[in-house]
This record gives C-alpha cells, sequence and structure tokens, in this order.
C-alpha cells in the first residue's frame, strides 16, 4: 500500500466525521452497559469501527456498527478505525469477517458439502423458516439437480424437499447464488423434463427419507 | 458554432487512427478552446512564442480596443496539437518531446503573461502551468475518450480560471546536512528582496527554521492545525520582519521593497515531535496528504511557499513533498552520498508522490551544489564525474536534466548552479536574522539562485 494511502490504516478520527449505518439498532442493555464499560477503562475502543473515506474528513461507518453506538452513547469524540477499501468486494468481505453480513455461495457450482453447511446454517438459526426441511435429503437433491441454468433459486421448489415458495424460499436467497453457465432449456423440453426428473426424484427421495428417517429411529 | 455540438460528439467524429492533424485542430482543439471559455476573437493560430511556433494561442479580450486576435500580444493559454498517429501516452517518445515543446514555448519572450499550456491529440490531454521560470505538470496526462472527455475539459476550464498565485517549493533531500534549511531562510529572504510575497514553513519537528529565526509557535500551533480541519490555517501564519539597519543604504539598493523586509512563516511547535510515532500520527487525517490541504487556502495569498523537511522518507518528507509544485534538492559537492540521495529522490520519492497525487506534481528542479569551497581548485571536479557515473547507471530515467539543465546534444554544458561555502550559512545566529539580510554578497548570490530557479525576469 502506498505512504500516502490511508487504506487498511488504523486512525483516530473525530466521532462528528463519521455517518454512521442506517437502521442499526442494538439491545440498549448492552449498549449502556459496554458504554460504562469503555468510559471506565479510559475511552480507548481496542476493537475498531471499520469506515471507508466518503470525501474530504468524511467517513461512512461499514462494519463493527456495535462500536459506533456505544462510543456514542459513552459521550467519546474520537474513536478508533480501520479504513477499508471502498470497492464493493472489500466492502462486503469486511462485513463478512465482521459477521454482519451473511457470506454467500455460488449455488450454481456449489458442491454437495457446501450446499449442506448452508442449509445447516440457515436451519440452525433461532427463527428459522426451515422447519420440517431435512437439510441432508435438500442438500443432496439440490447437488444432484442440474443447476447451470437455473436463473433463480424456483426449480428448488420442485425438488420436493420441502423448501417451497414464500419465506424457505426467501431464506435461502440469504446464503446462495446464481452465476448461470448454461442457457435455460426450451420450455416445451424443460417442461418435459421437469416433469419427468420432479417425479423420478420424487419417488427416489420418498424412499431415501424413509431410508433416513429409518436410520435415525 | 461548434459550441453547439458535444465535445463528446466532435471526438466521436474523429477517426481512432487519424492521421492529419489538421482534423484534429478542427473536429477538437478549436472546439476545446471554445469549451475552455475562448470566443473566436481570443484565439490566434500559429502564435510565435519566441521560441518556436505554437498551433495556438488564447487570452480573454478585456477592453473593446484590445482583441486578441488582432494584437496577438500577452497570451494567457498555449495549445499545441498533435495528430493522433503521434502516440502521446506517458513516458512515450512523442510524449516527451511534445512536453519539451510546450515548457520551451511557455517560457518564449512572447509568452511571459501565459500561464497555462496544453498539450493534446484527441487521445490524450496534458494541462501545464507556467509560474515564473517554473514550467510543471498541473494534471496527469489524461487518456480522453467520448465518455469522460466532458468531465475532464470541465476540469481544466475550472483550473485555467483560478490560478493560484503561489508556487509551492519543497527543499528536500534524502541526505542530512545538504542546507536545506539554510536554503529555505535565505531563498525566502531573497524572493522577499525581490518583492515577492513569501511563506515559509518549517516542517521539522527539529525545528531549525523556527529557532533560526527566533520565532515561537503561537496559541494555535500546526500540530493543532494538523489535527483539526477546522482550524482557518491563517492562525498559524506569523509576519517575520527585519528593519534594514541604518547606514547600509547601498546595500539595500539592492532591495526593490522599502526597508522593512518580510516574510512569513508558519513555526514548528514542540508537540510535532510527536508525530514521528505513528501511534500519534494517526490522529491527523488524511495522513501525508494532509499538509496540502492545510496549505491550500494559502496558494491564493503568496507568490512562493517554501516548505523545509527533514531528512528520511517519513511522514514529514513524505509530507512536503505531497503539497509541493517542485522539489529543489541542494547537495554537496564534496559528499557523493548526496548526489545518490538526490537519485533516489529524482527516481523514487518522486514517482511515488506523484503517483499518489494523480496531478502530474510533484516534479525535481536541477539540483545545486551548497557550500562550494572557495580555497579548493576545480571543487566540483569529483562531483561532476560521479554525475555522469549516475546519468549512465539510470535505466529508466534519464537524470541528465536533473544535474546538467543546460547539457544539450552538440553542446555538452555541465554548469550547476554553485552556492559557495560562505554563504551557506543560515543566520547570523545571535541577531536571528536570514544571512541574506545581513551581506550583500550572500543576498546576491540567493538572488542568482532565485533568478536561475523561479524569477522570471
Amino acid at each position: 500500500m502506498s505512504e500516502f494511502s490511508d487504506l487498511g490504516k488504523l486512525v483516530n478520527l473525530p466521532l462528528e466525521s463519521i455517518t454512521p449505518a442506517e437502521g442499526f439498532s442494538a439491545p440498549s442493555f448492552l449498549v449502556t452497559t459496554a458504554a460504562a464499560q469503555l468510559r471506565a477503562t479510559g475511552g480507548h475502543n481496542w476493537v475498531p469501527l471499520l469506515v471507508v473515506e466518503a470525501g474530504d474528513y468524511q467517513y461512512k461507518a461499514i462494519g463493527n456498527h456495535f462500536v459506533y453506538a456505544v462510543a456514542q452513547e459513552a459521550g467519546l469524540e474520537r474513536l478508533w478505525c480501520i479504513i477499508v477499501d471502498p470497492a464493493p468486494e472489500q466492502v462486503e468481505q469486511a462485513q463478512v469477517l465482521a459477521r454482519e453480513r451473511v457470506p454467500k455461495v455460488n449455488l450454481t457450482e456449489a458442491s454437495r458439502e457446501t450446499i449442506l453447511a448452508a442449509l445447516r446454517y440457515l436451519a440452525e438459526q433461532p427463527s428459522t423458516p426451515l422447519k420440517g426441511v431435512d437439510v441432508t435429503i435438500a442438500a443432496a437433491r439440490i447437488a444432484e439437480a442440474d443447476r447451470s441454468w437455473w436463473q433463480d433459486l424456483t426449480p428448488i421448489t420442485k425438488l420436493g424437499c420441502r423448501i417451497t415458495r414464500g419465506k424457505k424460499l426467501d431464506a435461502l436467497k440469504e446464503v446462495f447464488f446464481l452465476a448461470p453457465t448454461a442457457p435455460p432449456p426450451s420450455k416445451k423440453k424443460s417442461s418435459k423434463k421437469t416433469t419427468t426428473s420432479a417425479s423420478v426424484k420424487k419417488t427416489s427421495s420418498s424412499r431415501s427419507r424413509k431410508k433416513t428417517e429409518g436410520e435415525r429411529g | 458554432m461548434s459550441s453547439a455540438i458535444s465535445l463528446r460528439e466532435q471526438l466521436e467524429r474523429i477517426s481512432p487512427d487519424e492521421k492529419v492533424e489538421q482534423v484534429v485542430v478542427q473536429d477538437f482543439a478549436k472546439p476545446l478552446l471554445h469549451k475552455l471559455g475562448f470566443e473566436s476573437l481570443e484565439i490566434t493560430p500559429e502564435f510565435q512564442t519566441g521560441r518556436g511556433e505554437v498551433d495556438f494561442a488564447a487570452r480573454k479580450n478585456t477592453q473593446h480596443e484590445d482583441i486578441f486576435y488582432n494584437s496577438k500580444k500577452n497570451p494567457y493559454l498555449l495549445l499545441e496539437v498533435k495528430s493522433r498517429a503521434v502516440e502521446l501516452s506517458e513516458g512515450s517518445f512523442a510524449y516527451k518531446g511534445a512536453a519539451d515543446q510546450i515548457k520551451r514555448y511557455l517560457l518564449g519572450e512572447h509568452c511571459k503573461s501565459a500561464r497555462w499550456g496544453i498539450i493534446t491529440n484527441a487521445n490524450h490531454i496534458q494541462l501545464w502551468r507556467r509560474h515564473g521560470k517554473v514550467v510543471h505538470p498541473a494534471t496527469a496526462n489524461l487518456a480522453i475518450k467520448p465518455d469522460n472527455v466532458e468531465n475532464i475539459v470541465h476540469d481544466l476550464r475550472n483550473k485555467i480560471e483560478n490560478y493560484e498565485r503561489a508556487l509551492t517549493i519543497c527543499v528536500y533531500n534524502n541526505k542530512g546536512g545538504v542546507g536545506k534549511t539554510t536554503t529555505v531562510i535565505n531563498l525566502a529572504g531573497a524572493l522577499a528582496t525581490k518583492g515577492k510575497k513569501v511563506l515559509a514553513v518549517d516542517f521539522d519537528s527539529q525545528g531549525d527554521l523556527t529557532r533560526s529565526l527566533g520565532a515561537t509557535p503561537g496559541e494555535v500551533t500546526l500540530t493543532q492545525c494538523l489535527e483539526d480541519p477546522r482550524i482557518d490555517v491563517h492562525a498559524i501564519v506569523q509576519l517575520y520582519r527585519h528593519k534594514a539597519p541604518k547606514g547600509r543604504v547601498s546595500f539595500f539598493n539592492l532591495i526593490q521593497r522599502d526597508t522593512e523586509l518580510v516574510f512569513d512563516l508558519i513555526p514548528r511547535d514542540p508537540e510535532l515531535e510527536r508525530l514521528t510515532d505513528s501511534q500519534a500520527a494517526a490522529y491527523i487525517q488524511k495522513g501525508a496528504r494532509r499538509l496540502r490541504d492545510l496549505l491550500a487556502p494559502l496558494r491564493h495569498e503568496y507568490d512562493y511557499i517554501l516548505i523545509d523537511c527533514p531528512t528520511q522518507w517519513l511522514y514529514f518528507s513524505q509530507s512536503g513533498l505531497f503539497a509541493a509544485d517542485v522539489v529543489l534538492i541542494p547537495t554537496r559537492p564534496n559528499d557523493l552520498s548526496s548526489l545518490h540521495n538526490a537519485v533516489r529522490v529524482i527516481t523514487k520519492f518522486i514517482p511515488e508522490t506523484a503517483k499518489s497525487r494523480q496531478d502530474g506534481g510533484p516534479i525535481a528542479l536541477p539540483i545545486f551544489f551548497n557550500g562550494v569551497s572557495s580555497k579548493q581548485q576545480n571543487p566540483t571536479k569529483l562531483a561532476n564525474e560521479e554525475i555522469e557515473n549516475l546519468i549512465k547507471q539510470e535505466k529508466n530515467i534519464d537524470l541528465t536534466q536533473y544535474f546538467w539543465p543546460h547539457f544539450k546534444k552538440g553542446n555538452e554544458d555541465k554548469r550547476v548552479f554553485k552556492m559557495p561555502d560562505y554563504a551557506a550559512i543560515p543566520s547570523n545566529i545571535f541577531a536571528r536574522i536570514p544571512a541574506t539580510f545581513r551581506d550583500k554578497r550572500i543576498l546576491e548570490y540567493y538572488q542568482s539562485l532565485a533568478a536561475e530557479y523561479f524569477i522570471d525576469e
């Protein structure tokens, strides 16, 4: 990095030069208690706020937003920050590392293991909409399907793995994106193919589900 | 006429490999001048600069009788046009030629009023600025395309219409003991005696410049200004004043201003020392780019801003170079390391700074020999031999112009400006007065330095 660039540097910025994130909120118990602790320990925030330069002497918070909320509550005038590269993919990476954004995987190419891990992550969330979905089965069926032409996640609803349109399918958007490598099959052919493959898979899926359930029992 | 059509459209009309210069002149150069704010009667083609003929000169008509198209006097801007077949990208042979050409034209005897020069071939464009004897890039050499040409020309017009009064000079060599502070003090003094408004900035935490002038920081300090962009920089500018002693009238005949010799100073404060520590430097927003912003309002108020900074390529010197239009590099002819370090400044630190600045600057001025022994015979012989080696060794940049500015093919003039050793003293230590204000010969030397590099008389 050039000596004239602030990217990656730990800098001490006036709070008033930083625009906080919109829509961030944290439980007031956590904010006020952390603020009291920050004040009591001398006001040096050891975990920095992540910012990007937003103009001359202007910065925008892009990660570790809790730190900003706490610093403001504590009445700090200045805050330790790290200046992040403003390129969108770098900001995204910083937010993923700060656990403020869920990383997405390319479902067009993802392996069964990756799909399973992603579904498991969703299923383990406290208020998961994936209740009643067997993630092992769903991952296996998605992995088997030809995903090269998928423009969106709708074909998953036809795999008979209890992932239906609405909340369930929307939840998947949190962890998957698609980068199709093949054109969609022609309509007639595709509907025929889909029906056939869906019915075939239906049979095999109910079989394998039984097996899984049996194993479990 | 053409102003109704956008520059974008004009540019699209020209074939990508157009070989005829006249097409670029008609379809791009003329509309460009209009977009830069010049009417037809404010433009003269084939203008005689006194050092060759430039394609166009332009200047605003101020009175009815003073039509530039007719009078062809006092141009403000010169424009040199090439065809698209001429490769004008940075570093190309033709680019160097065109850059030399615009510099030469801008310094022509009929161009004393000229402030700006442009070179373009409708693929690239670069704006140059003239300040006294110095011509330096005012923008990078920009690649123009239909979708960015309007923005680029808008920015050029903005610069052209807001000529900054000051030339900002950083006096720097990566080698210590070459007389940087001495040069800043005495050059500031010499420029002031020529009626120029000068600001000296002590950006060395050791504060030799401030101490030499017997100055002390005021209530608001340079460090505070660096840390808080809301503080008005004028709060830290001080006046250095010196009344001419009686009975030295003949000496002060050299001085155009009255007997009160004045330049301004931004003194160093002790807190500046803290900034050598990276933890403290973290409080300076924009880091080494901050000083340039800090001095920006003053660039409209002074003729010269001189920055003194320490050796070592760290925060202070990086800031000094980043803030500067030009870098003046003192060397010692008996200290070969000072020559080697001058090469590092020219080939490494200045290009690094320019890469980050993205506006073509700063540039190096030719080096000069500081403290040349008046007793020794041929005191610069060894140094000139070393310079010859350094020029041969450097493969990427032609160093000749930075060491022997008068050297030409067929006339190998190896003159280097020399400051004699007795002149290389900063000030009368007890009187806290620049040596230029105490000694006529020293003043004459620094006035010659000013005339050699800066003042066009």
